[in-house]
């Protein structure tokens, strides 16, 4: 916080006024409204800390959700200036005079900057597991002859490509990329669970076959889940099963 | 995981690998078709546009080979437009019954189409 | 999709859906029509669809125009007349560009959507415009030079 750069002895950075236009709505509001706030910024102020700030100085009412301030959690996911970002990491240097903050895209919102992240595990398959473990921590002793490391699990469910799809309003039932992902990456790396049903899920017009290779998703996501590849993946693995059956059913007859 | 049958298994004609098939492959048919279409129709006569006159049109529609590919052309670039339509139509937010109706719909389209079509290819060709 | 609301905690307020915001303009299906603030991926789906839907009406259109095969040399020759026309020969590059724009793309869609090089999907967008562009630039200077 800026405060926090004065009280350990450092020379305040320079300051400058932004204009942040946040959207606002609360339960029983006929519809959202936008509130503007100028907010002194320095070079290094993010946009969760100018919203913090409105929220301790300006506005005590403002809702909004932050955990871990490092882009580990996705819980800060926000629209600024119409692009999804993580507001924990995003500089507001690079925004622009004015700047607009709003909740993500196509999930309800609850209140101010905070959605109903039910309608996106909603998303998800029944069998979606609460945690599954990543392999190979970046400072973790490495495997003798080991030349790299590979994460699977870099999913941290903050709905940012949910946000940026442009299909999930062409469907209301369209499942999702992030949903999509996480079948993928389950059929890639089985780790003994049954992958059969996750793809008869994703086999619909509403699971892979509704994405159209747009890539916003792909785009939105801070966490390298590439979830538009691996919607790819899921439709090639999807279609070789169906070629490999129709072989069979043809060996049959 | 979903409860109510999806269109794929109410419609298994349309199931959606299927579908998905038949556009590339169409489409990569017509990558050459189209070419072909293309430079015949406006690469090859002399003069404005490259466009034929009607003497020119039935002398080329009467050759077997060029038949053969105007009307295999035909049905390819029905079946593609037929299925890019099905995908624009699919992402307005309709329901179950209402994409099967879309689904019988386009089906007959593409047929007077591809009918319509080839009659009209077949008289030119008897013209010639 | 699940019902969001089964077993949530909240009471009866959270059973109420607030506003979902949805980006683009116009009626929330057709909001891909807006590619604004959005990156390449979007523009080229957009541009995609619209050459696509335009390729469509085309196919009807000229197979109202060949019709007029039907109706003798004469009516085919007045057509002609109107079809050389310096307006209509720029409606045929327009058309050319369609062809090209959804046929290259077309290529890249048909890869990366089956799992292919997805990770090269802008650098194959970027190929396909350059090869267009090359094959527009021909098609258009035979179309309109021969006037």
């Amino acid at each position: 916080m800026l405060n926090d750069v004065e009280e350990r002895g450092r020379p305040p950075e320079p300051i400058e006024t932004r204009r942040f236009n946040v959207f606002r709505f609360k339960r029983g509001d006929e519809r959202p409204h936008t509130d503007a706030f100028d907010v002194p910024v320095g070079s290094r102020t993010t946009v969760f800390e100018a919203l913090r700030w409105i929220q301790v100085r300006r506005d005590r009412t403002l809702a909004l959700r932050h955990s871990c301030l490092h882009a580990s959690c996705g819980t800060c996911g926000l629209r600024v200036n119409g692009r999804e970002v993580l507001a924990c990491v995003t500089a507001v240097r690079d925004l622009g005079r004015e700047i607009t903050v709003e909740p993500v895209a196509n999930i309800p919102v609850l209140t101010d900057l905070v959605v109903d992240m039910r309608e996106f595990y909603a998303r998800f398959p029944e069998e979606h597991p609460l945690l599954r473990h990543s392999e190979f921590l970046e400072d973790a002793a490495s495997s003798e002859g080991a030349e790299e490391h590979v994460r699977f699990e870099d999913c941290i469910e903050c709905g940012l490509c949910l946000s940026a799809c442009p299909v999930v309003v062409t469907s209301e039932r369209y499942v999702g990329p992030a949903a999509l992902a996480f079948a993928q990456r389950v059929v890639e790396e089985p780790r003994g669970a049954e992958t059969v049903n996750l793809l008869t899920w994703a086999d619909d017009p509403d699971g892979a076959w509704r994405c159209h290779a747009i890539f916003e998703c792909t785009a939105a996501c801070p966490s390298n889940v590439e979830p538009a590849g691996r919607i790819m993946a899921l439709r090639g693995t999807l279609l070789g099963r169906r070629l490999r059956s129709e072989r069979t059913e043809r060996d049959r007859a | 995981m979903r409860t109510e049958p999806g269109i794929s298994e109410r419609e298994p004609f349309a199931t959606q690998t299927r579908v998905w098939r038949w556009t590339a492959l169409t489409g990569v048919a017509l990558l050459a078709l189209v070419t072909i279409h293309m430079i015949a129709h406006h690469f090859v006569v002399e003069g404005i546009g490259g466009l034929r006159t009607y003497r020119q049109v039935l002398e080329y529609i009467g050759n077997p080979v060029i038949f053969a590919i105007e009307c295999i052309f035909l049905v390819v670039v029905t079946i593609h437009a037929m299925l890019g339509l099905r995908s624009v139509l699919f992402d307005l937010n309709f329901g179950p019954g209402a994409r099967a109706r879309i689904n019988r719909g386009l089906v007959a389209l593409g047929v007077v189409t591809v009918v319509y079509g080839l009659v009209l290819i077949g008289t030119l060709a008897s013209r010639a | 999709m699940r019902d969001p609301a089964d077993g949530a905690p909240g009471g009866d307020e959270r059973q109420v859906r607030g506003p979902v915001q949805r980006k683009g303009f116009g009626l929330a299906p057709t909001g891909w029509v807006d590619p604004r603030g959005r990156t390449l991926g979007a523009w080229a789906f957009a541009a995609n669809r619209i050459t696509g839907l335009g390729l469509v009406f085309y196919l009807y259109l000229h197979l109202g125009v060949l019709t007029t095969l039907l109706w003798g040399a004469h009516a085919w020759g007045r057509f002609l007349g109107v079809a050389t026309n310096i307006v209509f020969l720029g409606l045929d590059v327009v058309l050319l560009f369609g062809l090209l724009y959804h046929g290259l793309n077309g290529v890249r869609v048909m890869l990366v959507g089956t799992g292919f090089v997805t990770d090269r999907q802008r650098a194959l967008w970027w190929a396909g415009a350059a090869i267009g562009t090359v094959v527009l630039v021909g098609g258009a200077s035979h179309f309109l030079g021969g006037r």
